[in-house]
């Protein structure tokens, strides 16, 4: 047993270190200057560069909130959507079942700029382009197969068995799907929230191009240095990028697990 | 772009052009190879890692959900100040003295055999296998394991003959979400790729900023052979799930 | 199943809500007229928000937009807003709203050039009429008669641009490594790469600064005039440019990686010269190796030079789409980006040393004098030096022909 121990505590530490090394590495570039071969550590670097940074540089500020704005909306417009189609694509037996199963995956597949092209001219043609329900909803395109796959993976496997004994025992519809429902599937419905709000916040040409020019946000700052190379920029953008992924969603993680152990 | 403007000799000329095709094999091995790898390092994580008794259970799970968080183009960035022939790396191999100088470092951004680029997917796609499938670890409960203990099945069989078709719905959805992101999109294999041999939406995308706007009716029938492709393959990999253990629960 | 009924009902429905809060703006209204002149321009313009399109990877540009000119606006009483915006999804943009036929937009003043102005003008996305009298800066600091206020790399202008800038393609070499003896023609790089294998290479086309690099060696081979002549159609380039291409063949087994693969982007390449693995990157920007010092990035190792015999040299300009909604304020803009002021401000590093676009007569003594002041500080060359050195632009036809010549022919040679 011990010899099982160490091996998967050397997995884990392995598997660390290549998770954090490259975070590391954005941090120290987002914070130092002339880091040039064979030197390991830059030649100069400035602790307070970022924090200065983020506090005195006002395009920061406000495409932080334009990014959030639309990944709230997004999340929920994507869960609003998601839930029921993953439950009926794990409860019930209906035509065309075998095509939506796979028509869930286009998003994904259909190469982002054709996808984009064709929306925003429907977004014009209806005028909504540059609108906070345009955006949010070429967002939620995009996440939809991320959060119906979440959703159905967890769905499946318990399918409605405890919702059908619910309705039984006489809780309506709206009953059933807040206490049993949710409850059993917050894992997936967790997993789905995470990934719309990471779709969200990493879409590019969506925004701009249906956005027109509305929501600035941070992705929409950030892509233009990355390929041109300014990485000092870059990361400080990435960084603030993770600070505004990871603090919510840990919230999220740490509300589920505690409202998790109360009613089970 | 509308419709009307696809006519259908772009397709018969693409799919008569030999270096369109060579490019399409290519980008399709690359990604069933590397959506292939990424499910198989994950599922085995995943698997290391689900017991609730391990104690590296739950900061593994909290540091696997970092890369899935992450826009692709960081650890891109990483890798260039990682990996590069004059990188961290290869700094840190001259310090100890195990190579002469930068020469002596393999290329391992922009080589011929992608290594950049798979080394970009696994670190994204990896964890993300992992967060998905420890969402259905975490909620499938022991006692199908358990009965088949008793029943005195071994370790190898419980994890073949039960946990693993409970889990194959969800690594079949992962891998086509991996594989169908592997073979779209533009943003890794444009910066870490190798131009001798090119990737189809690399090829796609050069068109496409090359900004001559009479090729945009063969761009978009392009994107559409690539977008069908997909689909196509999508739906075998989930009829072909049913015949693989678990399709009595989930695939289709 | 009533449950999940009442739920599919709820999804549908909200979206609806939000549809009806929104579509109120939706009505069309025509886009502006652009005014005819200056002062009529200043007086409508007043009390609105014009918008800046352009690419936005350039901190030191932004800057400039952002300290300088908005500032300066905002006493003419106008607003700036800057979108941050590749030019290939500006025109995608334009494009569909012109496909939906709608007829006002957001987008006012673009930044333009080369190809994509010609992809513009053929499709008819800009609006005419950017003259003299309405853009008084022009008339003050730009000649009629310079080639680049005619024609935008052998398309006809037609009062459909304003020169924004100046480039010119410059290489940056290591002082160290080419011992203070730079290849100053394409015969001195191949007999230096002969005798230092290994040590160079150049970003690969499409990249704009690769794509320029290919065109100067094409000069440096056959002559601007060859390839000027040549007709815009594969085997008619093809044939002007086959000594070119067996140049560039020549120098392929010598360079970085035998010229098996070669970096995706100038800032790879730039990395590169920074570690000392190949002795030299080249820019469009003439100033390039002082804004990346002042970043840190190169030392005082990096030196700039050009062909004895010149490199290609093209100007940006700013345009305004059919469709802005604000024409008026728009030309303010473009006028107030092209005053005294605010293209001497930009010539400081820390707004990118950007070269004003006036034409050579016309240059302010006090420009000339600051740029001569700074190329001494930074290694960089003189005002003097780089008009000397300067040859024009190839049609932008002929560009993506030559980058595909090159892929066949040099890239997949063997």
């Amino acid at each position: 047993m011990a010899y099982k121990k160490v091996l998967k505590l050397l997995v884990y530490l392995l598997f660390a270190v290549l998770v954090l090394m490259p975070l590391f590495v954005i941090f120290m570039l987002a914070i130092s200057k002339t880091w040039n071969y064979p030197s390991l550590w830059p030649k100069w670097v400035d602790w307070g560069y970022y924090f200065r940074f983020l506090v005195t540089n006002t395009e920061i500020q406000s495409s932080l909130l334009a990014s959030m704005e639309l990944a709230v909306g997004t999340v929920v417009l994507t869960i609003l959507i998601a839930y029921p189609t993953a439950m009926a694509l794990s409860y019930y037996d209906f035509r065309g079942k075998k095509l939506l199963n796979i028509l869930v995956y286009l998003p994904m597949i259909i190469p982002g700029i054709a996808v984009l092209t064709n929306m925003d001219f429907i977004m014009i043609k209806y005028g909504l382009n540059g609108s906070f329900f345009g955006v949010v909803s070429a967002h939620t395109l995009f996440c939809l197969p991320y959060a119906i796959k979440l959703l159905y993976d967890n769905l499946i496997l318990w399918k409605d068995k405890y919702e059908v004994a619910s309705r039984n025992l006489g809780a309506t519809p709206l009953q059933t799907f807040f206490k049993v429902t949710i409850p059993l599937n917050k894992n997936g419905l967790q997993g789905a929230v995470m990934m719309s709000y990471i779709v969200s916040m990493t879409q590019y040409l969506g925004t701009l191009l249906i956005g027109d020019g509305n929501y600035i946000t941070l992705s929409v700052r950030m892509f233009p240095f990355t390929t041109e190379g300014k990485y000092r920029i870059a990361a400080v953008y990435g960084i603030t990028f993770m600070l505004v992924t990871l603090i919510p969603l840990y919230l999220i993680d740490i509300w589920v697990t505690h409202k998790g152990r109360k009613p089970a | 772009m509308g419709m009307e403007k696809l006519s259908l000799h772009y397709y018969t000329d693409a799919l008569n052009d030999k270096v369109f095709l060579k490019i399409f094999f290519r980008t399709f091995v690359f990604a069933l190879f590397s959506a292939g790898m990424a499910c198989f390092m994950g599922t085995v994580l995943a698997f290391l890692f689900k017991r609730n008794d391990n104690p590296f259970t739950k900061p593994f799970f909290k540091l696997a959900q970092l890369p899935v968080m992450l826009p692709h183009i960081f650890i891109v960035l990483a890798l260039i100040q990682l990996l590069s022939q004059t990188g961290l790396v290869s700094s840190l191999l001259t310090r100890i003295g195990i190579i002469h100088s930068y020469n002596s470092f393999p290329l391992l951004l922009n080589d011929q055999w992608q290594i950049g680029i798979i080394l970009t997917y696994l670190w994204k796609e990896v964890p993300f296998v992992i967060v998905s499938l420890v969402l259905v670890l975490r909620q499938m409960d022991n006692r199908y394991r358990i009965v088949a203990d008793n029943l005195g099945a071994t370790k190898w069989q419980a994890f073949w003959n039960v946990s693993l078709p409970l889990l194959m719905p969800a690594i079949v959805n992962a891998f086509i979400i991996n594989f169908s992101f592997n073979f779209g999109s533009y943003e890794v294999p444009y910066l870490l790729g190798n131009q001798t041999k090119e990737m189809l939406p690399v090829y796609i995308y050069d068109l496409y900023v090359q900004g001559d706007y009479t090729q945009l009716p063969m761009i978009m029938s392009l994107n559409l052979i690539l977008s069908v492709f997909s689909i196509i393959f999508a739906g075998s990999v989930l009829w072909l799930s049913k015949h693989l253990p678990g399709g009595h629960t989930g695939g289709i | 199943m009533r449950g999940k009924k009442l739920i599919v009902l709820l999804a549908f429905l909200l979206p609806l809500f939000v549809l009806g809060g929104c579509s109120n703006k939706s009505n069309d209204s025509k886009g502006s007229e652009m005014p005819t002149s200056y002062k009529t321009a200043l007086k409508e313009a007043k009390g609105k928000t014009v918008t800046f399109y352009g690419y936005g990877g350039s901190d030191t540009q932004n800057r400039w937009v952002d300290d300088v000119v908005t500032p300066m606006m905002k006493e003419k009483g106008i607003k700036v807003k800057r979108v941050p915006m590749n030019i290939e999804d500006i025109l995608k943009k334009l494009t569909n709203e012109k496909e939906a036929n709608k007829k006002s937009g957001n987008i006012d003043v673009v930044w333009i050039n080369g190809e994509n102005f010609l992809t513009a003008k053929k499709l008819s996305l800009l609006s005419g009429n950017l003259d003299n009298s309405l853009i008084p800066n022009m008339k003050t600091y730009i000649s009629g008669n310079d080639p680049d206020a005619k024609t935008d790399m052998g398309t006809k202008i037609n009062n459909m641009e304003v020169p924004f800038g100046n480039a010119q393609l410059v290489m940056i070499g290591s002082k160290q490594m080419f011992n203070g003896d730079y290849p100053t023609s394409s015969d001195k790089l191949l007999s230096w790469a002969k005798e230092n294998p290994g040590k160079l290479t150049y970003v690969a086309p499409p990249d704009f600064t690769g794509s320029a690099f290919i065109r100067n060696i094409i000069y440096e081979t056959v002559g601007f005039d060859a390839i000027n002549k040549a007709p815009a159609t594969k085997a008619g380039v093809y044939k002007a440019i086959k000594p070119s291409l067996d140049y560039l063949n020549e120098l392929k087994p010598y360079l970085w990686q035998e010229g098996k693969t070669y970096p995706k982007t100038s800032a790879q390449m730039d990395k590169m010269f920074a570690d000392h693995q190949i002795a030299m990157t080249f820019s469009y920007n003439q100033m390039y190796a002082a804004t990346q010092r002042a970043d840190g990035k190169f030392t005082d190792d990096a030196q700039t030079f050009v062909f004895d015999e010149g490199t290609v040299g093209n100007y940006s300009y700013l345009a305004v789409p059919k469709t802005s909604d604000n024409k008026a304020a728009a030309a303010v803009l473009i006028n107030t980006m092209l005053s005294k002021k605010a293209q001497t401000d930009r010539m400081e590093a820390k707004y990118g040393s950007a070269i004003p676009p006036y034409s050579g007569s016309k240059v302010p003594a006090s420009i000339t004098n600051k740029m001569n002041g700074q190329a001494k500080d930074n290694n960089t060359l003189t005002m003097d030096e780089l008009s000397k050195k300067r040859v024009p632009e190839v049609s932008a036809k002929k560009i993506p022909i030559i980058e595909d010549l090159w892929k066949e022919h040099v890239l997949n040679a063997d």
